[in-house]
C-alpha cells in the first residue's frame, strides 16, 4: 500500500513548543545479518557502526540522513517501504536531535491528500547536550593568535560556563537541587556527580566535545546520574612545533588551575552524596593537587579518582617507583637537604628531587590509574624527555631556569632569570623562586612546571602503583591486547582514544570505568 | 509508537548515532585477532623470527649528536625544540630488519602468507605516522622486510582461516615473536 505509493506516511509535530526537529535516518540491520531487527548493535559492535555511519551500502546509505522532520510534515520515502524486516509491520529508523523544544510526534497516514488516521503521541523534550551537564570553567585563556591559543592565569572563581552555548540559550545549565540527572525519576546511581577534567592542547571546542562524548558513552554504559565538567586554560595550538614552548606553559597553568577548583569541589561534595572525578593527561595535574589542596583544608573524601594517561610524575605517589632509564646522564644522590635529596649529573645542571610523596596524601576515598605503558604523549617522544629537559632553558617567565646544587642552602635553591650555572655565593642571583611547603606553595607551581627535573616516568605510563586501590592496563583490560597497528598501543591516537575513537571500539573503557575496577556503581 | 506512551527525551544524548564518531580505523580492525576460544584443541604454535642489531657505529653516533645538543641547551644555545627534534630523529634513524618464519600449530610453514610491516614515525609534537609495507611468506613459510627505517616495526600477518598473535620487545621496539595458527 505504502510501498505502492497509494497512501502515504507522515511524521509530524503536535502542539510544538519552540522549534523540535529531529533528523531520521535507517537503522543499519547488525553487520552480516540482512533482516534488520531494530538493534543497537551501531553502538557496540564496530563493524555495525561503520555500515550506520556509512554514506554508501548495497542497500543504500545510512549514514545520510533521510529527512529532517521540524515544522513541516514529513513524509517517509516510498522505498524505505522496501527495506527488509523482521516483521512486516515493523520499520527501524534511527533519529537525532536536530532541534531544541517540546512536541508531541505523531504518524499520520494520508490517502491522496485526506488524513485518514494518526497514531497515538509520542512526547519529546529536545534540549541540546549543553542542557544536559555542568561546565564549570575558570576561563579558556586567550584566543587564537599565531598557531597558539589558551594558558595564562586561571580565574579566581570557578563559574558556570556562557560559552559556546546554543542559540536561544543565554545561562549555561546547572542542575537543581532537585534535579533526578540524566532522563530517569530514579536515579540508580544515588545522587552521583561524575566530574571530567580536561589535558593539555584542547581547544575550547574540544573541552566540550570530550566532556560530552565521555557523558553520551557513560550514557551508554547506564550512569544516569550527573555529570559535569571542569574547564580550565590548558595551552593549545594549532602549529605543532609550538608544542616545544606551551607544554611547559599549560603545566603551570594547570598546578595554578587547581586552586579555584578545589573550591568548586568543595562546593560539589557539600551538595552531592558521592563525586567522582575522571581526569585525561595534564588534567591530573589539575586534580592531583586539588586532592591535596583539599586534604590540606580538612575537606571529606570524594567517592573516587580515575587518574587517566596521567601527565603527572608517578613520584608524586610512589617514591618506590623505579627512575627513568636515564636520559641525558645518570644523577647521582649525593645528598639531602632537610630530607629532599639531591642529585648530581655531571652532564649537566641538576635540581632537587622535590616530586617524592607531593600529592601521597588527599581527599579521595578511592584512587585508580588507567594506564598505558607505552602511551606516547607520556613516553619518551614528549613527556618524559620533556621533563628531563628541565630546568628549562628557553621556556618560562623567568626562563633561563637553574639551581645552585649547593647543599648548604635550605630554601632558594631554584632561581631564574641567570645562566649558565651560577657560582655561589647565591645571594648575588637574581630571581630566586621559593620552593615553599605543603601549607604554602609560594613558586612552588612555577619550579615544578619550569625548573624541577623529575626522577621518574608518569603516573599514566605506571602499573602497581602504591597509594592506588587498583591499576587499569589499557592494553589488556580495555583495549583486548592487539593492537591493529602492531605497535602495542604506542602511536599517538591511544592517548585520547576513548574519545577520538567509536564507541563500539571503546565500550570497554567506559564500561571499565563504571565497573568494580573503576567507580564501581551500580 | 505505543499507546500513552510518553518519553521524555534527554536531549540529543539518546540520540547519539555515532554518526560523527572517527571512524578512520575501521579498516586497521577488520584484521583484528580472532577470539583464542575457538582453537582450543590446537595448541599455540611455534614461529621463529629473528632481528639484526643495528649498527653499533649508526647508533652512538646518532647519540653522541642527542647528547651534545643537551648539553648546548643545558647552557642556553639552542632551545628545547631543537633537542626534542633530535630525539625524534633518532627515534626514526633506527634500523628496522626483521625475519621471520610463518608455521602453524603443527610447525609447518605457512605459505602465502600477507604479512604487514607497520613503521611508525615520530612526528614531533604533531603525533606518530604509519607506513605500511608488505610481502607474502614463501614455499618454506619465510619473510623479510629490510632496509627499513623508523621507530618501530609492527608486523601483521594474515591468511583467511589464520589466526595470529604477537610478542614485542619495548626495549628495541620489534616484534620478538609472531604466532599464526590455523582456526581449526
Amino acid at each position: 500500500m505504502f510501498a505502492s505509493g497509494q497512501f502515504t506516511m507522515q511524521l509530524e509535530w503536535r502542539n510544538p513548543t519552540l522549534n523540535p526537529a529531529i533528523n531520521l535516518y535507517k537503522a543499519a540491520p547488525q553487520s552480516g545479518v540482512f533482516t534488520n531487527t531494530g538493534s543497537t548493535d551501531y553502538l557496540t559492535d564496530a563493524n555495525t557502526a561503520g555500515i550506520q555511519s556509512s554514506t554508501f551500502t548495497l542497500l543504500g546509505s545510512y549514514g545520510t540522513a533521510l529527512g529532517i522532520i521540524n515544522q513541516w510534515p514529513w513524509p517517509l520515502p516510498q522505498n524505505t517501504f522496501a527495506l527488509p524486516t523482521d516483521d512486516p509491520k515493523n520499520m527501524y529508523f534511527l533519529f537525532e536531535g536536530a532541534g531544541r523544544g517540546q512536541g508531541q510526534l505523531v504518524v499520520r497516514v494520508y490517502q491522496n491528500s485526506t488524513k485518514i488516521a494518526e497514531s497515538d503521541a509520542v512526547d519529546m523534550d529536545l534540549r541540546n547536550i549543553k542542557e544536559l551537564y555542568e561546565r564549570w570553567t575558570v576561563g579558556d585563556g586567550p584566543p587564537l593568535s599565531l598557531g597558539s591559543g589558551g594558558g595564562g592565569t586561571p580565574s579566581p572563581v570557578a563559574t558556570i560556563s556562557r560559552d559556546r552555548l546554543p542559540s536561544g540559550v543565554t545561562a549555561g545549565w546547572q542542575y537543581s537541587s532537585n534535579d533526578p540527572g540524566l532522563s530517569v525519576t530514579n536515579d540508580p546511581n544515588g545522587n552521583a556527580y561524575i566530574l571530567f577534567v580536561h589535558g593539555y592542547n584542547m581547544q575550547p571546542w574540544e573541552k566540550d566535545a570530550f566532556a560530552e562524548t565521555a557523558l553520551k558513552r557513560l550514557y551508554w554504559q547506564g550512569y544516569k546520574g550527573k555529570f559535569g565538567a571542569f574547564q580550565w586554560p590548558a595551552n593549545y595550538h594549532t602549529i605543532s612545533a609550538n608544542a616545544a614552548w606551551d607544554y611547559d606553559w599549560c603545566e603551570w597553568t594547570a598546578w595554578q588551575s587547581a586552586v579555584p577548583m578545589q573550591q568548586k569541589f568543595s562546593d560539589l561534595y557539600n551538595v552531592y552524596t558521592n563525586v567522582y572525578v575522571l581526569a585525561h593527561s595534564h588534567g591530573n595535574v589539575v586534580v592531583g593537587e586539588v586532592l591535596r589542596l583539599a586534604a590540606q583544608a580538612g575537606s571529606a573524601n570524594i567517592a573516587a579518582y580515575v587518574s587517566s594517561q596521567a601527565a603527572v610524575p608517578v613520584h608524586c605517589y610512589d617514591p618506590s617507583q623505579p627512575r627513568s632509564a636515564g636520559f641525558f646522564g645518570t644523577w647521582r644522590e649525593v645528598g639531602t637537604v632537610l630530607g629532599v635529596p639531591i642529585y648530581k649529573d655531571p652532564d649537566g645542571p641538576t635540581t632537587a628531587n622535590i616530586y617524592p610523596n607531593w600529592l601521597t596524601t588527599q581527599a579521595v576515598a578511592t584512587r585508580i590509574n588507567f594506564f598505558n605503558v607505552n602511551d606516547w604523549a607520556l613516553a619518551r617522544a614528549v613527556w618524559e624527555t620533556d621533563e628531563a629537559l628541565k630546568p628549562d632553558t628557553s621556556v618560562g617567565p623567568h626562563s633561563q631556569y637553574g639551581y645552585t646544587g649547593d647543599t648548604n642552602i635550605v630554601q632558594d635553591l631554584f632561581f631564574g632569570g641567570f645562566h649558565p650555572n651560577p657560582t655561589p655565593p647565591p645571594d648575588t642571583l637574581p630571581s630566586y623562586l621559593h620552593l615553599g611547603d605543603a601549607g604554602n606553595v609560594l613558586d612552588r607551581y612555577e619550579i615544578m612546571a619550569f625548573a624541577a627535573e623529575p626522577r621518574c616516568r608518569a603516573l599514566g605510563t605506571t602499573a602497581n602503583t602504591d597509594g592506588f586501590a587498583s591499576s587499569v592496563n589499557l592494553q589488556s583490560d580495555c583495549w583486548g591486547n592487539s593492537d591493529p597497528f602492531g605497535h602495542s598501543y604506542s602511536d599517538h591516537c591511544w592517548h585520547s582514544a576513548q574519545f577520538r575513537f567509536t564507541n563500539a571500539d571503546q565500550q570497554n573503557y567506559w564500561k571499565t570505568l563504571l565497573g568494580p575496577s573503576g567507580f564501581n556503581l551500580p | 509508537m505505543t499507546r500513552n506512551t510518553h518519553i521524555t527525551i534527554v536531549g540529543f544524548v539518546v540520540l547519539v548515532l555515532l554518526l560523527t564518531s572517527i571512524l578512520w580505523l575501521r579498516h586497521s580492525f577488520q584484521v583484528h585477532q580472532q577470539p583464542v576460544g575457538t582453537t582450543d584443541s590446537i595448541e599455540l604454535l611455534s614461529a621463529s623470527t629473528n632481528t639484526v642489531p643495528e649498527p653499533a657505529a649508526t647508533n652512538q653516533s646518532v647519540e653522541a649528536v642527542l647528547e651534545d645538543k643537551v648539553k648546548a641547551y643545558r647552557q642556553g644555545l639552542i632551545s628545547k625544540a631543537e633537542v626534542m627534534q633530535q630525539v625524534w630523529d633518532n627515534e626514526n634513524a633506527r634500523s628496522l630488519e626483521f625475519y621471520g618464519k610463518l608455521v602453524d600449530q603443527t610447525g609447518q610453514p605457512v605459505v602465502g602468507v600477507k604479512v604487514v610491516g607497520n613503521i611508525m614515525f615520530q612526528m614531533g609534537y604533531a603525533g606518530t605516522r604509519d607506513q605500511i609495507h608488505e610481502t607474502t611468506s614463501d614455499a618454506n613459510g619465510l619473510f623479510e622486510f629490510s632496509g627499513l627505517h623508523g621507530a618501530m616495526l609492527g608486523v601483521i600477518p594474515s591468511k583467511p582461516g589464520y589466526e595470529y598473535s604477537y610478542k614485542y620487545s619495548h626495549s628495541n621496539w620489534i616484534p620478538r615473536q609472531v604466532t599464526i595458527r590455523s582456526r581449526g
